[in-house]
């Protein structure tokens, strides 16, 4: 659980995403950045509002997962994922820019 | 009577016995490294690092933006040092200056420690080659 909160975070805050302008109807792989962790405003609300099911089904978890972004003062902007957090949970918390704003993303991985 | 003491004595040794059993697994368990936390940490310094980088934090060398920054980004119980060194380069890296400025992490258990490098430019030119080396420990 740790490791996978580890990787699927990298994945979201490393990567851009195939292809670089993917959509929820066309993509190969979810990146949320356009350069390491400048968050990229579009694809954070295009993966925000992408259906739970799917996402899991695309990353192959078999956990739950709730994912959100905020400023420093706890404001926040995005987020999806189921937040009824089972007996186990792993809680991993990334920085980033957005819009050139300082932001948390956090990764809250229970199951 | 004298049966009653010898009884009482004898559970007052056993819960002896098995408090100091108790703290001995505890300490040693404690001492058992965790690499979760370990990579947590580095990830959590890394990512400070490019974003005090990217946002312009760093390239300003100035102690306290760099300080305000970095304690509003991690999390309370993450300790930090950060080592800024630049260098001028001129027929070769020569050292300008250094600072080094946060938390005392001589004493801290277990270090983790990440490097960027990054440039300072005067009049659209490049003034310094820098290396920011913050350091995290849970405290």
């Amino acid at each position: 659980m740790e490791s996978f909160a580890v990787t699927f975070s990298d994945n979201l805050l490393k990567s851009s995403g195939v292809p670089y302008n993917w959509n929820s109807t066309n993509f190969s792989t979810i990146g949320l950045v356009s350069s390491q962790n400048i968050l990229v405003p579009s694809k954070v609300s295009n993966f925000t509002n992408m259906s739970y099911d799917l996402l899991k089904q695309t990353f192959g978890i078999d956990y739950e997962f709730y994912f959100y972004v905020e400023n420093l003062n706890g404001s926040r902007y995005y987020d999806i994922g189921n937040y009824t957090f089972g007996q186990q949970v792993v809680s991993l918390t990334r920085l980033g820019l957005l819009n050139n704003e300082k932001v948390r993303v956090r990764l809250i991985v229970h199951g | 009577m004298g049966k009653g003491y010898v009884f009482t004595m004898d559970m007052v040794l056993s819960i002896v016995i098995l408090t100091v059993f108790l703290i001995s697994i505890s300490f040693f368990l404690s001492r058992v490294d965790d690499p979760y936390s370990n990579v947590v940490l580095q990830k959590e310094a890394d990512d400070a690092l490019i974003v005090l980088d990217k946002y312009g934090d760093l390239s300003t060398l100035n102690s306290t933006v760099i300080a305000n920054s970095l304690n509003s980004m991690l999390p309370r119980s993450v300790k930090w040092n950060m080592e800024l060194n630049y260098y001028n380069y001129s027929s070769g890296f020569t050292l300008a200056g250094n600072n080094t400025f946060g938390s005392a992490y001589q004493q801290a258990r277990e270090v983790v420690s990440v490097d960027r490098p990054f440039l300072t430019f005067e009049n659209q030119s490049i003034a310094n080659y820098c290396v920011a080396r913050l350091r995290v420990w849970s405290g």
